[in-house]
């Protein structure tokens, strides 16, 4: 894909393949002109930040609270893990019709509303697994110490799960970047995402392989320097670990 | 230092009863034990006192005060878990630190304070560690410090010396004494240890399964217990028992077991009272057990099954039927595997074999 997108299109399809040619940057030149590339990227970049934002503080303590309290008594947890079962295109059209009548089509808020439900069955499973790693005598004697249960959560927990939250966001982020279904059916013009825009390089004319892979290789750019920035943490994270 | 009560306290979990219908009353500034098996119930009354758990049933007391609804940050107690609960991420001082920083003290006093009770626990080398970089002795301390910067009004410490190695253990139990004594606060010390809570506690309530079973001082559990399981779990090496029955005959009473028959003649009124059958159990303490190799009067005939020399003593183990009777005996003594020798028995327990109930009152002493 890297290769590709520098190659001529007359390179990209020869067979057998080329592995060494004169690289071109028309397929660059063309993306940035000819799509909504730009305008794209920072409608992802935007929709992931929020999802993030989102997904994480809520699953958090939702995760706290299934593992510490029980809450629902297991019915309600199951039933937030079924939501991750259901397949989303059966469930586009209602999306669809509701989103309509709250006139949101288009709108940046639909796909951040949807990503941050669908991922959020995911993450508060990953998260409550690694509380309940943590053992519950540490916030105990935090309590006894002198802390609200929030203050132990926040003072004790919180920092002992923190690779499990990098790690979270980070599904949460490539799930969320590299969703297509509902940017392509709520979105248009407006809030375009990266997906929308590279499927915009299937033509009537036929698949433009040079600019598609000019515009997947930018694409990828942001997930990459992502991962990079949140690797230090967990690598940080996971060293600490539970002493026993 | 304040007093603290429990008043018809039960909890469950499940199906498990963890303490049924338990009352105790600890004396302000007592080192009060809580002795019992693992279920007993030991860990969960600490957490209850401590306040993070709640009794189903029944009322704690701080200082008469009832306390089932206030926090733990308010009840001013202070715990020491039993596996010491560390926090991982902050260092040896941070730990100590918490409980004070909690209470908004200036960062200049915390230091003071902190040093302090470092020093006295030979840990103020190690403040600047993390407690995975700690041996087991070492976190075991820093635990303790934590609970001890404060002067809190109870001090509850949950099987604190049983993650330590044997030898490790009987240091810290002096030094855990010493230290506890100069603490101005009512301690409650939960161990499976009856040796732990002998050695350092004022009045020790011995539980099983949830229940109260005795609550006393050692001496009295030692010479006074009031049931079968006390009398078996004080006392190192443990009561011997034997099953017995009581007859008549001849105007005299005596306790008949296969091998031999213990003449109770002047008892026989006290225990027709107080026995719901015949059947009952005789307990006798191994230090209460007099030897002689020749013959004397009113001694009993057993043969030896094997001696342990534990220097200085030795446990010399006597066949009685099926059963084997430890006694203790002199450095001196010398018996070989089937050598008969003569006993007696210095003090004697009867328990109900229904009821486990201790019938004598503790007072049957042969001179």
């Amino acid at each position: 894909m890297f290769l590709a997108s520098f190659k001529t299109d007359l390179d990209i399809l020869t067979i057998p393949p080329k592995i060494f040619f004169e690289p071109t940057f028309d397929n660059y030149i063309f993306v940035f002109e000819c799509s909504y590339i730009i305008k794209g990227l920072i409608n992802s970049l935007i929709i992931m930040g929020s999802v993030i934002a989102l997904t994480i503080p809520i699953s958090m303590l939702a995760a706290y609270s299934f593992t510490r309290f029980n809450v629902g008594g297991g019915q309600f947890q199951f039933y937030i893990l079924t939501v991750r079962m259901f397949p989303p295109i059966a469930a586009i059209v209602p999306f669809f019709v509701v989103f309509r009548d709250l006139g949101l089509l288009d709108n940046l808020l639909s796909p951040i509303i949807l990503n941050t439900l669908f991922n959020m069955p995911f993450t508060i499973w990953l998260l409550a697994g690694f509380i309940r790693e943590i053992q519950q005598d540490l916030e105990e004697a935090a309590m006894i110490g002198g802390a609200t249960r929030f203050e132990a959560f926040y003072e004790i927990t919180l920092p002992l799960i923190a690779p499990a939250l990098a790690v979270a966001a980070v599904f949460a982020a490539i799930f969320t970047w590299n969703e297509f279904l509902f940017a392509f059916i709520l979105t248009r013009s407006e809030a375009i995402t990266v997906t929308r825009v590279m499927a915009g390089f299937y033509t009537e004319r036929g698949i433009l392989w040079g600019p598609l892979s000019a515009c997947a290789t930018l694409c990828t750019v942001p997930m990459f320097i992502l991962v990079l920035i949140i690797q230090k943490y967990i690598v940080r994270g996971l060293t600490f670990g539970a002493v026993r | 230092m304040a007093s603290v009560s429990l008043k018809e306290v039960s909890k469950k979990f499940g199906n498990i009863t963890a303490v049924e219908n338990l009352t105790i009353d600890i004396k302000d500034g007592e080192f009060f034990s809580l002795l019992g098996p693992s279920g007993a119930g030991k860990t969960t009354i600490l957490r209850m006192i401590a306040g993070v758990e709640k009794p189903d049933k029944g009322s704690i007391y701080i200082d008469d005060v009832p306390v089932n609804d206030v926090p733990p940050k308010e009840r001013d107690v202070t715990m020491v878990f039993q596996s010491y609960a560390l926090f991982p991420h902050k260092t040896v001082y941070e730990n100590m630190a918490y409980p004070l920083r909690k209470r908004n003290m200036p960062e200049t006093e915390v230091k003071k304070i902190v040093h302090e009770t470092a020093e006295i626990l030979h840990i103020r080398h190690l403040l600047s560690r993390l407690p995975k970089q700690l041996s087991g002795g070492e976190r075991q301390r820093v635990g303790l410090g934590r609970a001890m910067v404060r002067q809190p009004k109870v001090c509850l410490l949950d099987e604190p010396l049983t993650n330590l190695d044997a030898k490790l253990r009987v240091e810290m139990r002096g030094e855990f004494k010493k230290i506890c004594g100069n603490l101005k606060t009512t301690i409650v010390y939960a161990t499976p240890d009856q040796l732990e809570s002998v050695t350092m506690a004022h009045r020790i309530a011995v539980l099983d399964k949830g229940k109260l079973l005795q609550c006393d001082s050692p001496d009295e559990l030692y010479n006074r217990p009031k049931n079968f399981f006390v009398a078996g779990f004080i006392g190192s090496p443990a009561m011997n028992f034997v099953d017995c029955t009581f007859i008549e005959e001849d105007k005299k009473a005596y306790l008949d077991t296969a091998e031999f028959r213990y003449e109770i003649t002047d008892l026989a009124e006290k225990i027709k009272s107080r026995i719901t059958s015949s059947e009952v159990i005789l307990g006798v303490r191994p230090e209460h057990i007099k030897i002689s190799k020749s013959i004397e009067e009113g001694y009993i005939q057993l043969e030896v099954f094997v001696s342990e020399r534990l220097r200085p003593q030795i446990i010399v183990d006597l066949k009685a039927g099926e059963k084997v009777i430890k006694a203790l005996a002199p450095a001196e003594f010398d018996a070989d595997i089937g050598d008969k020798i003569w006993v007696k028995f210095e003090k004697i327990f009867l328990f109900d074999k229904r009821t486990g109930e201790e019938i004598t009152g503790g007072d049957v002493a042969f001179g």
